[in-house]
């Protein structure tokens, strides 16, 4: 092939290229709804935004936790499966405090009638769910 | 507004820290601003990584000025060894252009691809799986120690499932540095970090290209093409090593192909230094390192086979390779002291092996790269793009320098299948979640190489000045 050929050739690849690029964001901005994501995230402060992102349930929840439980407490958490993404997020954000097999905090989320023997009811939550503490502590 | 002037004076800082570095590194080699300042900003910041990560071994707190105090060493190097005027000026060449249509084009899609990266990573904060249960985790535990805890290995591998105790830091003191400089554990604004590492890589992807290409509509349109890959921007926005590796990894090996080209010694250096940050980035960066040493000893084979005598070049390498195994050995040490092991290789692991399941494997790998191969979404039309000039020009592929940028392609594809086929976990489900962070490790080099194969196809008419209304790809 000449070079001029060649040119030819490369200059239809880029608009090929440019085709493709652009049909995948505009489609991914539409069919994604990351353009909806965008409208909610940007009317939101930075714990808004975190807020929508763990759902705000559950980082209203999280946020209750903290506040409630002192710093490097033990605790276990009931109403999300381990192993799961809430999980992760929630020993993240709990963070000093740490999951233990022998705890002193149960956090029961979407949940009001929780009842574990051993543990009292420590704080309700305004939605749904408690934290427990342990009896003799 | 303050966090705005805090993530700027942050940027400064890692960035000044970067460039005695560099200053360091070229000492009377001519580079351009662009090169410059991309490469001072990431060496600084993998740099500071490291150094954060000794002062924690001497359980010393993570201040500000104990982290600042070690440069001033390197500062002060700089500032005696600089002959009248500031050496900067004397490396740095800043020209003004007149730019043609299609690159007014092109520059205009590379400012919308930077500006909706930092958009997208900005809008969330760091909320993924393994960013928040890995590296922003660790990150959490070693700012609110403010050190790095005598314990640490032991106290993660009890209290968290599986945090991986043997991935590299560079993530985690990445973010430690940013929380410290903020004085504050901010798991939204430290984001930044992930768009920063892009724009600072496609400056120097773009004048590392330009170097070797002296075309500059086709390094705009190669840096375009890389920015403009999904994968390669999306993982820009997420809070992965992965760009990381892929980042420091293409600098080690496009700073060896320059290095092998031109002969200056800043560009083996850089080589070198890269390859060690990608080591500190993931445990795949290992194989970055391999392959440079192997690059090395190739090398100095090839020259003292063609020149009968051991070159100058070749003692250079024969040291800097020596100081990568000795970097090699002290991580290794280091892990197996510290007791940690990773979940893929470890010893024992042939022991497991069932030689007929792993030939059965060989179906779902290929399957699944033949997904990243045609998988336009993702990677849109580069592995295509890339057989096809491998296919076009078969005489190149291991000819002069090309073949320092192809070997470790080929390499590193090699080694990463290897593992597949002895990896311990669920073959399907390893692939599908590994498989695309894997290929991005070695993304800008074939676009690199992609690039190298267009100019080669294109070149070999008389170019055009830059402001010539026919001077289109």
């Amino acid at each position: 092939m000449s070079v001029i050929t060649n040119k030819r050739v490369y200059l239809a690849l880029f608009v090929l290229w440019v085709t493709v690029w652009l049909h995948f964001m505009i489609r991914d901005f539409i069919l994604k709804k990351y353009f909806k994501e965008y409208v909610v995230l940007l009317a939101r402060d930075s714990l808004g935004k975190k807020s929508y992102t763990y759902g705000d349930d559950f980082f209203a929840y999280l946020n209750f936790c903290k506040k409630n439980i002192p710093e490097q407490s033990s605790y276990q958490i009931l109403g999300i499966k381990d192993g799961t993404l809430e999980a992760s997020r929630a020993r993240y954000h709990l963070y000093p405090s740490i999951v233990s097999d022998n705890p002193e905090y149960l956090l029961v989320f979407n949940n009001d009638d929780y009842v574990n023997p051993g543990f009292q009811v420590f704080k309700k939550f305004e939605g749904s769910g408690c934290i427990l503490i342990r009896e003799n502590k | 507004m303050n966090g705005i002037l805090s993530i700027l004076a942050f940027i400064l800082v890692t960035t000044f820290i970067g460039i005695n570095i560099a200053l360091f590194v070229y000492r009377e080699n001519r580079t351009n601003i662009l090169e410059l300042l991309g490469l001072s900003y990431l060496f600084g910041i993998a740099a500071i990584t490291i150094e954060m990560f000794i002062i924690g071994l001497f359980g010393l707190k993570f201040t500000i000025i104990n982290i600042l105090f070690t440069w001033i060493i390197l500062i002060a190097f700089n500032v005696i060894t600089q002959k009248n005027f500031p050496r900067l000026i004397k490396i740095v060449k800043i020209r003004t252009y007149k730019f043609n249509k299609l690159e007014i084009l092109l520059l205009f899609f590379l400012l919308f691809i930077v500006l909706y990266t930092f958009f997208r990573a900005m809008i969330k904060p760091m909320s993924g799986d393994d960013s928040i249960a890995i590296w922003g985790l660790k990150a959490k535990i070693i700012f609110l120690a403010n050190t790095l805890p005598k314990d640490f290995f032991t106290f993660i591998t009890a209290k968290f499932p599986n945090p991986h105790p043997d991935y590299p830091f560079l993530l985690p003191f990445s973010e430690v540095w940013f929380y410290t400089f903020m004085r504050e554990f901010n798991d939204y604004l430290v984001k930044i970090l992930f768009p920063l590492n892009f724009l600072a890589f496609l400056m120097f992807f773009y004048s590392l290209l330009k170097r070797s290409i002296h075309d500059r509509t086709l390094s705009l349109l190669f840096t375009f093409i890389l920015a403009s890959i999904n994968i390669f921007n999306r993982y820009a926005t997420t809070e992965y090593a992965d760009l990381q590796m892929s980042i420091y990894g293409a600098i080690a090996f496009i700073s060896f192909f320059i290095w092998a080209k031109e002969n200056k010694f800043a560009y083996l250096l850089i080589a070198n230094l890269s390859s060690i940050f990608a080591f500190w980035t993931k445990n795949e960066g290992s194989i970055t390192l391999m392959a440079i040493i192997l690059l090395s000893v190739f090398y100095i084979f090839e020259s003292k086979f063609k020149n009968r005598i051991v070159t100058k070049e070749s003692v250079k390498l024969a040291l800097l390779s020596l100081f990568l195994i000795f970097i090699f050995l002290g991580w290794i040490l280091y892990k197996n002291h510290a007791r940690i092991q990773n979940d893929v290789i470890y010893p024992g692991l042939f022991k497991n092996l069932n030689p007929c399941a792993v030939f059965s494997r060989i179906k779902p790998i290929f399957y699944q790269y033949q997904l990243n191969i045609f998988g336009v979404k993702h990677w849109n039309l580069i592995w295509v793009f890339f057989i096809y000039c491998l296919i076009k020009n078969p005489k190149i592929v291991f000819s002069a320098s090309y073949k320092y940028l192809t070997m470790p392609i080929f390499f590193i594809l090699g080694i990463y299948t290897c593992i597949y086929f002895i990896t311990p976990y669920d073959i399907k489900w390893h692939l599908a979640t590994s498989s695309d962070r894997l290929l991005l490790h070695v993304l800008p080099l074939i676009v690199f190489y992609s690039a190298l194969v267009v100019d080669n196809d294109i070149s070999s008419l008389p170019r055009r000045p830059p402001n010539d209304k026919n001077n289109v790809v």
